[in-house]
């Protein structure tokens, strides 16, 4: 847990290390303080008990899933109001309506730009 | 006794040899990981900001750490695009990576090299690879022309690589989905070449060029699409009839609506298909006709085309006839 400024909490969750490390570079060099997960579970946990403003999730995670991790964010009282940016490599139309149908407010595919990431990281912010 | 006690002393001693090899071995394997991770764990806040447009990557490097650079650019050039992935690109090709590369697929003697080789150019991204990836799509080994088609799409196929893909398509020298797939990389960008191929003199890449005109143009399209309806090929006829089905209108529908009559049944059942895309009130009758008497494939479209266009119509017809298809796709659309 990283939390070095008063700008919103991200929770990114990823289990491709890769794309973890990238994120969690990009998103605190653009000021804000975030929250790593490795998988659903974690994710979940991580979630209830920080209530971060958004969590960037991947789709294909370890344990649970993202559209799962979603749905169960949405599905509780305190959790409710976290903003969800899905990020899929399965870029089918189906898919992307299953996420939103979950309860995501946006999706990013992959492969991904991190510079669009961070442009909608801000715009589901600024939606609040 | 002294005979079996001397097999069991060597075998003794072999067995002790060859564990030990394999001990070192795994010892100085983990260690090589371990160095690896070191280097790659001290390089990835320089990558990292290397891929976000600031300082340029370390230069004089150890060859083990060059290594491990690039193989960790190259991971990330599979997961990114835009400015990001521009920079991998250009950095390969200022280190030489992308010359060598090119260089390996177009004269070295081992098929496992040339294939890496066009599978890394893919993974880079730089378009200067796009000639060597086209000459690549006639080398005689399937899985090279196979790798030069991934890495093609890759780069988002560019569009003098359309001819080359449609070719390796129609030829069979790469697998049908797979060279479709680089095809559609393309988007409309190949559309000047897809267009001319309409007219080419094989039935082949008539009909492969209409089926991505079908996914990539639009309604401008649609007439010489049309076309194709009475091509001599059967194959040409499908792939007309199934594409004005994406990107025709009401203006298609009579010849849509004559091609239910065509004498090759797949042809009919991609007519229905279109006719139902379409949305085609005026096919309805036509359709139900087909849906009852025609054959299994082409009724079974017509059926499914039918509850497109009018639900009601079909529905009723379903329950009065008790046609098998109707009732098919009645039942089909209650489980949905």
């Amino acid at each position: 847990v990283n939390d070095h400024t008063e700008s919103p909490t991200i929770l990114i969750a990823e289990d491709e290390p890769d794309v973890r490390a990238l994120l969690v570079y990009r998103l605190s060099h653009s000021g804000f303080p975030f929250l790593e997960a490795f998988d659903g579970e974690e994710a979940l946990c991580l979630a209830r008990e920080h209530l971060p403003a958004l969590a960037v999730l991947d789709v294909m995670m370890p344990k649970v899933d993202g559209y799962e991790v979603t749905r169960q964010l949405r599905a509780e009282e305190s959790t409710r109001t976290i903003r969800v940016i899905l990020l899929t490599a399965r870029a089918q139309e189906a898919d992307i309506t299953r996420g939103f149908a979950a309860g995501a407010d946006d999706y990013l595919r992959k492969p991904f730009n991190p510079d669009e990431l961070v442009a909608r990281v801000r715009a589901v912010l600024g939606r609040r | 006794v002294r005979v079996l006690l001397a097999i069991v002393l060597v075998l003794s001693i072999v067995n002790a040899i060859v564990l030990f090899a394999l001990a070192s071995r795994r010892l100085r394997l983990s260690r090589h990981d371990r160095r690896e991770a070191a280097i790659e764990k001290r390089f990835r806040p320089r990558v990292h900001e290397f891929l976000s447009g600031g300082s340029d990557l370390p230069l004089g490097l150890r060859r083990s750490e060059e290594g491990v650079l690039a193989e960790m650019l190259r991971r990330y050039a599979r997961i990114l695009q835009g400015s990001s992935r521009r920079r991998i690109a250009e950095y390969f090709v200022r280190r030489g990576t992308v010359g060598r590369e090119m260089s390996i697929l177009a004269s070295s003697r081992r098929t496992w090299r040339r294939a890496r080789a066009a599978h890394v150019l893919g993974d880079i991204g730089s378009q200067i690879a796009t000639p060597a990836l086209i000459a690549a799509l006639t080398d005689s080994r399937p899985d090279v022309r196979a790798t030069a088609v991934r890495s093609l799409g890759k780069l988002g196929s560019p569009p003098e690589a359309t001819e080359a893909l449609i070719g390796a398509v129609t030829d069979r020298r790469v697998p049908d989905a797979l060279g479709r797939w680089g095809l559609l990389q393309t988007g409309t960008r190949g559309l000047p070449v897809m267009r001319s191929l309409l007219m080419a003199s094989r039935p082949d890449e008539r009909a492969t060029a209409t089926q991505l005109i079908g996914f990539v143009g639009d309604a401008s399209d649609a007439t010489s699409v049309e076309r194709g309806l009475h091509d001599g090929s059967a194959s040409v006829r499908r792939e007309s009839a199934l594409a004005l089905g994406r990107i025709g209108g009401e203006g298609d529908v009579p010849a849509l609506m004559v091609t239910l009559d065509d004498q090759v049944p797949v042809v009919r059942a991609a007519a229905a298909t279109a006719l139902g895309r379409l949305r085609a009130p005026a096919s309805a009758t036509l359709l139900l006709s087909h849906a009852r008497n025609d054959q299994f494939e082409v009724a079974r479209a017509a059926a499914v085309a039918l509850f497109e266009i009018d639900p009601v119509l079909a529905t009723d017809t379903a329950a009065a006839t008790e046609n098998a298809h109707l009732l098919e796709v009645l039942d089909l659309g209650r489980l949905a």
